[in-house]
């Protein structure tokens, strides 16, 4: 029979490595078990896709939009205080007045026939595209909104 | 009136036009390229497309002023020589019936063609969208850009 003999120093860095790889583990299982709802980084580059089939032409490449004609997505109040109401805006088009950024538009925007996911994906790329830090949405949450 | 320097089809121009005035109007009525249509005249119908940087764009709702410092693009300036592989597609096919809404037509497949070498009919139908033809000419549209994307071979 051998004994093998650990240095007290190597037996805590083995302690310490189990410890740490179980803590790894863990996080991996507990981050499979609580998989993200959407993965952002697919959703934003499907959304581009849409962005400029659907959009680029009045709100331009960089969400700017024109002043006084087409209102701005690049750090928009209008847009940003109310992320369902832009969804039933990409759905139903939206028409009348609005202000935007202390800027009043008035011009018919025609809503697009595209999928929830679609819609999801291009919602994902406009609220976190331009400068805008504005959330997510989920093809589900379109889906509820399509019904209203 | 303030005067604006545009670039259109690589030429540099300068005009005098208020402000507020739609591209169309610069276009059609200042430098008589009256290849681009008036329809509606609020961005919904598609007939005064024209390229913005390579971009699809509403001229009738483009002020003069956003169309500074960016290259643009009509139907006139879509080649040197009228033989665009759309407009040879478009001749081939016959697309047009009455022709008002078709230079519009071509500027929007021109930009499809430009980011989507190889449409599908999905990408064609999509990208075509913004552009209305009360003649129907819409299965001929659709044939013709894929003329036109064989004829480039799938380049851009």
């Amino acid at each position: 029979m051998t004994i093998t003999y650990i240095p007290f120093g190597m037996k805590s860095t083995i302690a310490l490595t189990l410890v740490v790889a179980s803590g790894i583990l863990m996080f991996g299982l507990s981050s499979f078990q609580k998989k993200p709802a959407i993965d952002l980084k697919a959703s934003m580059a499907r959304g581009r896709e849409t962005y400029v089939t659907y959009c680029l032409s009045c709100h331009m490449d960089q969400g700017e939009g024109i002043e006084g004609v087409y209102p701005p997505l690049a750090k928009a109040d209008y847009l940003l205080a109310d992320k369902n109401r832009a969804i039933r805006q990409v759905l139903y088009g939206t028409s009348g007045e609005m202000t935007v950024n202390g800027k009043k538009y008035n011009l018919e925007m025609t809503g697009v026939d595209i999928t929830d996911q679609e819609v999801s994906d291009v919602m994902n790329y406009i609220l976190n595209s331009f400068g805008n830090k504005g959330g997510t949405v989920t093809p589900e949450q379109v889906a509820t909104i399509r019904k209203k | 009136m303030p005067t604006y320097v545009l670039n259109i089809n690589d030429r540099t121009v300068s005009v005098d036009a208020a402000a507020d005035t739609p591209l169309l109007w610069v276009l059609r009525d200042e430098l008589e390229l009256k290849g681009t249509k008036y329809g509606c005249g609020k961005s919904q119908c598609g007939a005064c497309t024209i390229l913005m940087n390579g971009n699809a764009v509403r001229s009738c709702s483009l002020p003069v002023t956003a169309a500074t410092k960016v290259k643009i693009t009509t139907i006139e300036g879509l080649s040197p020589d009228g033989k665009h592989p759309l407009q040879q597609a478009w001749m081939e096919l016959d697309v047009p019936q009455c022709g008002y809404c078709q230079a519009g037509q071509i500027m929007s497949a021109a930009a499809l063609l430009a980011r989507k070498p190889n449409p599908s009919d999905a990408d064609i139908d999509a990208a075509m969208s913004g552009n209305i033809c009360r003649c129907g000419t819409y299965n001929r549209v659709r044939l013709a850009i894929k003329r036109a994307a064989e004829k480039k071979g799938g380049k851009s």
